[in-house]
């Protein structure tokens, strides 16, 4: 287990350096790329872009800037190109916003998925089961920016029953936090609910087929035990994984289209204005935020699997 | 004969299906005292299980009807009433499955296995159920039952897991207990151990025993009375001695006489002194990684073949012996190279194989093939019989002109029709799967066959023709087999030498007369006590009705 979590953490270590160099050379070979022109405004003279080149050290050598960048990123003291705000202060501000959506959608889409796959599954092959495999299918197809500006428009903007976008933090209002929060979190459900439920009906199914279901039902348990204790719970394996690596996933860069169409100025808006203006310190900042989530939340969940089904060890 | 625990009478099943209507159970009646063992015999597909499984109402196929009556303690089994039926599963009627590791739930300790029952149909508290199971599992022949209560199934031994199951059924102390094929997942001496526990249990319990079965040997140990089933009736039925001594159905006298005997004719002794060994084995050795270091290098290793030396001559069957895990497998793809020994010699041919590459192998291949157990997954289920058995041919660089007849004629060869060629595995019985899979592997003309268990999935009657074929085919061909199984019956009547192996080595290696008739180890001298009977064993009449 000790060695596991080192071998993981050496690791990180490799994909953070991996990423951070690519990340800083796709900034630096991309036409239209130079920062000191771009910073410079409309029409600078070439002493202008010169002085700009010199002040922020464009001019010095690729490893030398890359060296200097990370430095910056990591201790916290990188600032914007173009906003000359603090990276690391603007994550902290839009961190909460992407938690707050990727937890409240995480729990919206486990407790849809499961209660209408399992709902699915329980009436295999009846119009119901078909209803469900076809909003399944439905929710899966719908754009996120489509779905989200449907309900922001109706359901906001022109019923007001829920407001037109917008974040308040948790420690000033909760029941407003959770208010806003309600349409971002659902229009991010619905694509995973459409997988999930598919998943979970499968694994039911299957699951139902398993010797050790009929062993439960020749010990005189009654139907709703055979499904909790033992059609249910191995079911949910595999499923407990996959959300665990969609939720990683998420807050990495997965909600960046739901943060812009309801403005909650998480870290995902955050990185798609920057990745527009070129803005390398944000983005390399956030890109690693993102790398160090993913890795986290794979080994969170590997050893989660080991836990649950007691056949793995982590190695 | 005492007031029946269990009457059946006129007992049908049907599954409504697409191509009509299949009579799975027909017009069945049987009788259960308390104390008796009756043991259901019959094939595979002869509706032996589907009965047990009618009975108890967990029958759950799409389409089955089920008729008839099944009375026990003045009610009816048939038609109750989902709830009732429930009430008596496992607490009055408890079921003993045919494989552990499956029947088991995989992530739920042993112990909260066999509470969960107790809590189902007794009042009791959570602590109570599980002492009741900790002293059940002492009770079924668990050692430490406190602390391989807190064990996973997959952490226990095929016995040990087998055992967990007859503790769940016992735990309500049932009437009656189904066994549905109970040691047949089994290596021989824990069979014997499986075997000997069902008997002191019914003893002390009273319990009617209701055991399914396709294996004579169990039954000559077991019942006191047996039921013959053929095709969903009951063909035969009475007190196990007569059966056996004087089987009046032509279906009984079939299954008596394909059983595999230890005092069955051998073949004829053979000498291959003055012949070169097709293949020799020299002191290999083939050990896997168990655990990693930190690097991934290095680290645990367990040796599954521990210095094994064996030739095989042309024309030689050698047969090898042993339980699950011994290494028998290991040693099986080893010999025709689809692994490389960690350490020792392969020689084909007196040539050495050891370290050859893959491409050197290639050549290789066409004389050295391997037959696979489990007939149902190592047939790819997406290509045809024609496929299946072609492919070797095409990859030998038979034209494809010619590839077509030679198929036709290898499928013949090993008893099956030219309509057969366009058959997809699952449209097979396991018989003629496994038919299809020794037409692969002889398509090539191989002179060395190894045999990984091509019996041990079959019913008694298939392999009787499995094997003939495979002794037809060697006096033809020429073929060297060696023969791996864990029944030494079957192992006997095959083989010209035989190789018992236990813990990754061979412990004895003897002509077969002389191993059977003089085992030298004493390893050898328990698998062959372990063995079932042939004839009924002879029990006290006492547990008699």
């Amino acid at each position: 287990m000790t060695a596991f979590v080192a071998r993981r953490l050496a690791q990180m270590v490799v994909v953070l350096f991996a990423v951070s160099v690519l990340t800083f050379l796709i900034f630096n070979v991309i036409p239209n790329g130079d920062p000191a022109a771009r910073m410079a405004g409309k029409s600078p003279t070439e002493s202008q872009v010169e002085a700009i080149r010199a002040e922020w050290g464009f001019d010095e050598p690729l490893p030398v800037q890359y060296v200097r960048t990370m430095e910056q990123v990591l201790g916290g003291s990188a600032i914007s190109y173009f906003t000359q705000l603090n990276v690391r202060e603007e994550i902290v501000r839009g961190l909460p916003r992407t938690l707050s959506l990727a937890i409240g959608a995480a729990i919206l889409w486990m407790a849809f998925g499961v209660g209408l796959g399992l709902l699915g599954a329980m009436r295999a092959g009846r119009a119901s089961d078909r209803l469900l495999t076809l909003l399944a299918l439905v929710g899966v197809s719908l754009p996120v920016f489509w779905l989200g500006a449907l309900l922001s428009h109706y359901l906001g903007f022109k019923a007001g029953w829920f407001p037109n976008g917008g974040y308040v933090p948790l420690t000033e209002d909760p029941l407003d936090w959770a208010y806003h929060l309600v349409l971002p979190c659902a229009t991010l459900a619905v694509l995973f609910i459409g997988f999930y439920s598919r998943i979970l009906r499968s694994n039911v199914l299957d699951t139902m087929g398993e010797d050790y279901v009929r062993t439960a039902r020749a010990k005189g348990l009654s139907e709703r035990e055979v499904l909790r204790r033992h059609v249910l719970r191995n079911s949910l394996i595999p499923v407990v994984t996959l959300w665990g690596l969609d939720f990683g996933a998420v807050v990495a860069g997965g909600a960046i289209l739901t943060e812009v169409v309801f403005d909650l100025q998480g870290v995902g808006q955050y990185a798609a204005e920057s990745v527009g203006q070129l803005d390398v310190p944000p983005v390399l900042a956030v890109t690693l935020f993102g790398a160090f989530f993913i890795v986290v939340t794979n080994t969170v969940v590997d050893i989660v699997y080991a836990a649950l089904d007691p056949r793995i060890r982590v190695t | 004969m005492s007031e029946p625990l269990l009457s059946v009478r006129d007992l049908s099943v049907a599954f409504e299906g697409e191509r009509g209507t299949l009579r799975a159970v027909d017009g069945l009646s049987l009788d259960l005292a308390p104390g008796e063992v009756l043991a259901l015999v019959g094939e595979s597909g002869s509706g032996k299980s589907v009965t047990a499984l009618s009975l108890i109402g967990l029958l759950r196929a799409p389409g089955a009807r089920i008729a008839g009556s099944a009375r026990y303690g003045g009610s009816e089994l048939i038609g109750a009433p989902e709830r009732e039926l429930r009430r008596l599963r496992g607490e009055e009627l408890a079921m003993v499955f045919q494989d552990p590791l499956s029947s088991l739930n995989p992530v739920l300790r042993v112990a909260d296995q066999v509470a969960e029952q107790v809590l189902a149909h007794r009042d009791v508290s959570a602590r109570e159920a599980r002492e009741r199971a900790v002293a059940l599992l002492r009770r079924v022949g668990i050692p430490e039952p406190e602390r391989r209560a807190d064990a996973y199934p997959h952490e226990l031994s095929g016995g040990m897991r087998q055992r967990v199951m007859i503790a769940m059924a016992l735990s309500c102390d049932p009437r009656i207990l189904i066994a549905d094929e109970p040691t047949t997942a089994l290596d021989v001496t824990v069979q014997a151990q499986i075997l000997e526990l069902i008997r002191a249990l019914r003893a002390e319990t009273g319990a009617g025993v209701l055991l399914i079965t396709h294996d004579f040997g169990v039954v000559a140990e077991l019942a006191d009375r047996v039921a013959v089933m053929h095709e969903g009736r009951i063909v035969e039925q009475g007190v196990v001695e007569d059966v056996f001594e004087r089987p009046e159905s032509p279906h009984t006298r079939r299954l008596l006489a394909a059983v595999p005997r230890l005092d069955g004719p051998l073949r004829e002794p053979r000498t291959f002194g003055d012949r070169p060994p097709v293949l020799e084995l020299a002191d290999v050795e083939v050990s896997f990684p168990v655990r990693r270091r930190l690097l991934g290098r290095g680290g645990e290793r367990r040796r599954a073949v521990d210095g094994v030396t064996l030739s095989i001559a042309a024309g030689e069957t050698v047969g090898l012996v042993g339980e699950s895990g011994s290494g028998k497998s290991t040693l099986a793809r080893t010999a025709v190279r689809l692994l490389e020994p960690t350490a020792g010699s392969v020689s084909f041919d007196g040539r050495d194989i050891t370290r050859a590459r893959r491409r050197e192998l290639t050549p290789l291949r066409a004389d050295l093939q391997i037959v696979f157990q489990d007939p149902y997954g190592s047939l790819n289920p997406r290509k045809r019989a024609r496929d299946i058995v072609g492919l070797p041919l095409r990859l030998g660089g038979v034209p494809r002109s010619e590839v077509g007849p030679r198929v036709e004629r290898l499928l013949e060869r090993v008893g099956l029709k030219a309509a057969h060629a366009d058959r997809w595995p699952h449209e097979l019985s396991g018989g003629q799967r496994q038919r299809v899979g020794i037409a692969r592997a002889l398509a090539l003309s191989p002179r060395l066959v190894v045999l990984d268990e091509p019996v041990s999935a079959l019913d008694v009657s298939v392999q009787a023709q499995i094997l003939d074929l495979l002794g037809e085919l060697q006096r033809e061909l020429g073929l060297s087999y060696l023969f791996i199984s864990h029944d030494l019956r079957v192992v006997r009547q095959v083989s010209d030498r035989v190789a018992v192996m236990r813990d990754g080595r061979v412990v004895e290696l003897a002509p077969v007369a002389d191993l059977y008739a003089r085992p030298q180890h004493p390893y050898t001298a328990e698998l062959l006590a372990a063995v079932p009977a042939s004839r009924p064993v002879h029990r006290s009449a006492s547990t008699r009705s």
